[in-house]
């Protein structure tokens, strides 16, 4: 506990994006575990263990640990956008995906890709 | 002077049967017409598809009016679902929806339940007429008539799906409900499709039946001279009934012999090509089918 105090004072931007991270994740897990989906709510408790892993170790796995989830961050975000790209190129007639297509949804996959670089440039410097 | 009796008995009965019949036809002509945006709905907006969350929320209103209007309760069945596939899960939200339902209590103290059911939703861009504004129309007309019975040894649903274009996934979800709910379910009979009949034969088509309803089905079908087949097809709702372990039927136009609306998932699926005719015989049969079966069963 007192570890992850002195990290919030040295890098509070750092540690808000990662509690962001997790716990968005954590949420959109559970939510799909109450639809009986397991991969979502699996995929958001290995995020958790994994950033809390990067935030209380110094170790080389730990930022393997960071890069991982970064590079996985820049996926999710580019993939929900390359499919809206796809879609508007295509006549695919999935009412319920082309439903995702809002303004938030948009913010939401730039946030991600936001946060994935900035985690990954983050972890090059610390080396 | 009984000759005189009989024939004046015979033509009255034909009036009052042709009477009735164009009284149905009117009835779907309207519902029809307005489902499908071919007339203005009397809040005046045009439903000229039910594709989008939003065209989908004003068909589910529009069905709730109309079951408020024959002195019917609507009631809401949201649900929201996991996508099929978990790799859409981990990138999308998951499906949301309603299914609109009504209850018509049997006329004794029954727990037995028969479900009526038809999908609401149609394609992107697609008035969908015939599917399945004559599905929907079907079973309304149904179960009107049914709520006009004096006695109903069975309770009854009648219930719009949401969502059967996506995956059949409103239909799931009402399939869970009837579980959850654990209610005593009889058989489950969805609609889809029934408003083309190019060769005039008034063939209808019957998707996996169980023995019994195939039976049922088969003995109304002659009494009326329906023609009637059996097909394995199980892409559309019943299929999630009996996946969660229901009896279940399908019922459409001759689809697995190619009568069918060539217009399906078109913008060219509007009123204009729906045969009137054919969906209130149907109608007709559905209900002589559905009162026999909650009337005279054992």
């Amino acid at each position: 506990m007192e570890m992850i105090k002195e990290k919030w004072r040295e890098e509070p931007l750092y540690l808000s994006i990662l509690a962001l991270v997790g716990l968005a994740f954590l949420i959109k897990g559970v939510d799909y575990l109450m639809l009986q989906s397991l991969p979502p709510f699996i995929l958001g408790v290995l995020m958790v263990l994994g950033l809390l892993y990067t935030i209380i170790s110094e170790s080389r796995l730990s930022r393997r640990l960071a890069r991982v989830i970064a590079v996985f961050l820049i996926f999710w975000g580019f993939s929900r956008l390359a499919v809206e790209l796809m879609f508007s190129f295509t006549s695919v007639t999935e009412a319920h995906i082309r439903s995702q297509f809002t303004w938030v949804n948009r913010l939401l996959s730039a946030l991600s890709l936001f946060a994935g670089f900035y985690i990954y440039r983050k972890q090059n410097l610390k080396n | 002077m009984r000759k005189v009796l009989l024939g004046t008995i015979c033509i009255m009965f034909t009036i009052s049967l042709y009477g009735q019949q164009n009284a149905l036809m009117k009835e779907q002509k309207q519902m029809i017409g307005e489902f499908s945006g071919h007339f203005p709905t009397k809040d005046n907006t045009y439903l000229r598809a039910r594709d989008t969350p939003e065209n989908r929320a004003k068909a589910a209103d529009y069905l709730a009016d109309r079951i408020k209007q024959i002195g019917l309760v609507p009631q809401r069945n949201r649900y929201r679902f996991r996508n099929l596939n978990p790799l859409i899960d981990v990138l999308f939200s998951p499906f949301r929806g309603e299914n609109i339902y009504t209850i018509i209590p049997a006329t004794n103290s029954s727990d037995q339940h028969i479900v009526l059911g038809a999908h609401y939703d149609s394609e992107l861009n697609c008035p969908g007429a015939i599917d399945n504004g004559t599905g929907s129309t079907l079973i309304y007309s149904v179960g009107r008539m049914l709520s006009g019975l004096d006695t109903r040894e069975m309770n009854l649903i009648i219930v719009f799906f949401d969502q059967e274009e996506e995956d059949l996934v409103g239909s799931q979800a009402f399939a869970d409900w009837l579980t959850d709910e654990k209610l005593n379910v009889h058989s489950v009979h969805t609609f889809d499709m029934v408003g083309w009949d190019e060769d005039g034969n008034r063939e209808m088509e019957l998707e996996l039946p169980t023995t019994y309803l195939e039976n049922v089905y088969s003995e109304k079908a002659r009494e009326m001279d329906i023609p009637l087949y059996v097909t394995k097809i199980n892409s559309t709702d019943h299929h999630s009934f009996r996946q969660a372990g229901f009896d279940a039927i399908g019922i459409n136009e001759a689809y697995g012999k190619r009568d069918t609306t060539p217009f399906k998932d078109t913008p060219q699926d509007t009123y204009e090509t729906v045969n009137f005719e054919y969906l209130a015989g149907s109608t007709q049969y559905v209900f002589e089918v559905i009162k026999e079966i909650i009337n005279g069963d054992d």
